[in-house]
């Protein structure tokens, strides 16, 4: 997919780096996946989680990862819907489709 | 091809030598995310101009 760029977010201590790049991509006109797995989870607590999947097109989690940093799975993080609480397949979906890429 | 690093924390010596060894015979770049206040925009444009980015840890 032209113009595009994914984040895979595996550190939970990046948040500002992942707002700030989705920010300057999404000003440049360029479409925006964050995919967060393992401790990077924990950044659907973090106060600027709910601007996050706001900006960005596409914002999904690893359930599992989820599950595994303590957190209730039913529990569904703001703005995500249980379809988004997802697998890695999403991370591979930014492999197969995304322009660029990116580990945060 | 034009290669990017992106650096999270300080390069040690074997992220060094390892960049070294994958940016051979590439044009390559770098940028780092943890040295003063980060340029986003800057970052953005070079991610989408290198044909492959590869962030450090």
């Amino acid at each position: 997919m032209a113009n595009s760029l994914g984040i895979f977010v595996t550190n939970p201590d990046n948040m500002q780096h992942i707002m700030g790049v989705t920010k300057a991509a999404k000003a440049k006109g360029i479409k925006v996946k964050v995919f967060f797995t393992w401790s990077g989870t924990k950044l659907t607590q973090d106060p600027a989680w709910s601007e996050l999947v706001k900006l960005a097109d596409d914002v999904s989690i690893c359930a599992d990862s989820y599950k595994k940093m303590g957190f209730n799975v039913e529990d569904v993080p703001e703005g995500l819907t249980t379809e988004k609480m997802a697998t890695q397949a999403q991370h591979g979906d930014i492999i197969e489709n995304y322009e660029r890429y990116m580990t945060l | 091809m034009k290669i990017l690093h992106v650096y999270r924390s300080e390069p040690d010596g074997d992220t060094k030598k390892l960049v070294e060894i994958v940016s051979e015979g590439r044009e390559a770049a770098e940028f780092k995310l943890f040295e003063g206040q980060v340029d986003y925009d800057k970052l953005v444009d070079m991610v989408m101009d290198a044909d492959k980015s590869i962030c450090w840890w």
